[in-house]
């Protein structure tokens, strides 16, 4: 039997392993796609203490590597379920554990949508640092607003032609400081308290229909549409062994614990006001030495 | 094995001379891209049926135009020289071989 086992193997979960092998912990890590998370889309990170700047697909490679060396064992499964007696269930085996720490962090949030899956890639996007590129002088809107969805609507109006950002309200979560730098672009568009409500086109998208608060129903032709309306956790399998909160993040006590003993929960999947690969990483090691305490009292 | 690299000048060659092919395009500084490589280098060396190749889309934008590339990693997917499927974004490994059975 392992000593515990990780679920999603991002930033936090990474960590966890890394804290917990070096305390002479066994561990194995289940992660349902690709190890590293989230950070391997952002080509720049430059806010980790002590690391002036790297990609994240590096950080997260360097991590990943580090984790092994020590030890780890990854298998790419996807769990299905988990029991207050410390079993995973996954979709290729069972595996049973002292202790679970719970790093699934959280994913793109989608408009839900028709035809929005079979758009992405032609037209619809979650990235525009990724994809921004392929839209040289098109037309392009970006959904949201917050951070993510100014940055996306100042990167893309030095490449596009025209940017229409869309946002449900009239004010922006965002700062202020992007949100001036964007009223100073002649490409930008601004369409406030307005929804975005179908996705039209045959093979790829080719307009959007939106309705703003008072009713009106128009067509806006684009080339690409951005999504950047935040992210939303995937913890629904995990309502028998912790408390989640009406978005779906898990509720936890002094940061990492659950309502199981033995459970834990680091990262994005956890409710908490900053979402960084920092407290991400910071959470894993809290997480990992819990872990350790609670057996320790348990032997 | 690390797989080969093809561009816009010899796409069309190796579309007509491989049974069954996997293109992998992307892009240097894309970090799903990087994600990607190894795994595709992976099956290249497991999957001897299937010819597995790379192609740069920041180098090679008619290959990107013509196959309407709009995001990245893409796989193109050929058989018999013909485009069988097209898979945007990061897949596991697990993903990619349902996709070349």
């Amino acid at each position: 039997m392992v000593d515990v086992i990780i679920i999603g193997a991002g930033p936090a979960g990474l960590s966890a392993a890394l804290s917990l092998l070096r305390g002479g912990v066994s561990v194995l890590i289940l992660e349902a796609k690709n190890y590293g998370g989230q950070i391997i889309n952002s080509p720049n990170v430059e806010n980790y203490p002590g690391i002036p700047s790297i990609s994240g697909y590096d950080f997260a490679t360097n991590l990943y590597n580090q984790v092994l060396a020590l030890g780890g064992k990854i298998k790419y499964e996807e769990v299905l379920e988990v029991t207050k007696g410390k079993e995973v269930i996954t979709n290729k085996g069972k595996y049973q554990s002292k202790a679970i720490i719970i790093a699934t962090g959280a994913k793109n949030r989608q408009l839900n949508l028709p035809k929005e899956e079979e758009f992405v890639g032609q037209g619809v996007s979650y990235c525009a640092i990724c994809d921004g590129n392929f839209y040289k002088n098109k037309i392009v809107a970006v959904n949201g607003g917050g951070n993510t969805a100014l940055e996306d609507a100042l990167y893309l109006a030095d490449i596009a032609k025209k940017v229409y950002l869309i946002h449900r309200r009239n004010t922006f979560k965002g700062d202020n400081k992007y949100l001036e730098e964007l009223k100073k672009k002649k490409n930008v568009e601004f369409i406030l308290n307005t929804n975005i409500i179908a996705l039209n086109g045959n093979t790829k998208l080719e307009s959007i229909t939106i309705k703003d608060n008072e009713g009106n129903i128009k067509d806006i032709t684009l080339d690409g549409l951005f999504i950047a309306i935040g992210q939303v956790p995937q913890n629904d399998i995990f309502k028998n062994v912790a408390l989640l909160d009406e978005n779906g993040y898990i509720m936890a006590k002094d940061e990492v614990y659950t309502k199981t003993p033995g459970i834990f929960v680091a990262g994005d999947a956890r409710v908490k006001d900053l979402r960084q690969l920092t407290t991400a990483t910071s959470d894993g090691a809290i997480a990992a030495m819990m872990a350790i305490r609670e057996m320790k009292g348990n032997d | 094995m690390e797989v080969k690299e093809i561009t816009d000048a010899n796409i069309n060659d190796i579309i007509t001379n491989n049974k069954k092919l996997v293109i992998d395009c992307y892009a240097p500084w894309c970090g799903p891209c990087r994600m990607l490589s190894p795994i595709i280098d992976e099956l290249a060396s497991e999957r001897g049926e299937v010819t597995f190749y790379k192609l740069n889309v920041d180098d090679n934008e008619k290959t990107a135009l013509k196959y309407g590339i709009m995001s990245i990693p893409t796989l193109l997917i050929f058989e018999n020289g013909e485009l069988k499927n097209k898979s945007v974004g990061l897949k596991s490994k697990d993903e990619i071989i349902a996709l070349i059975k």
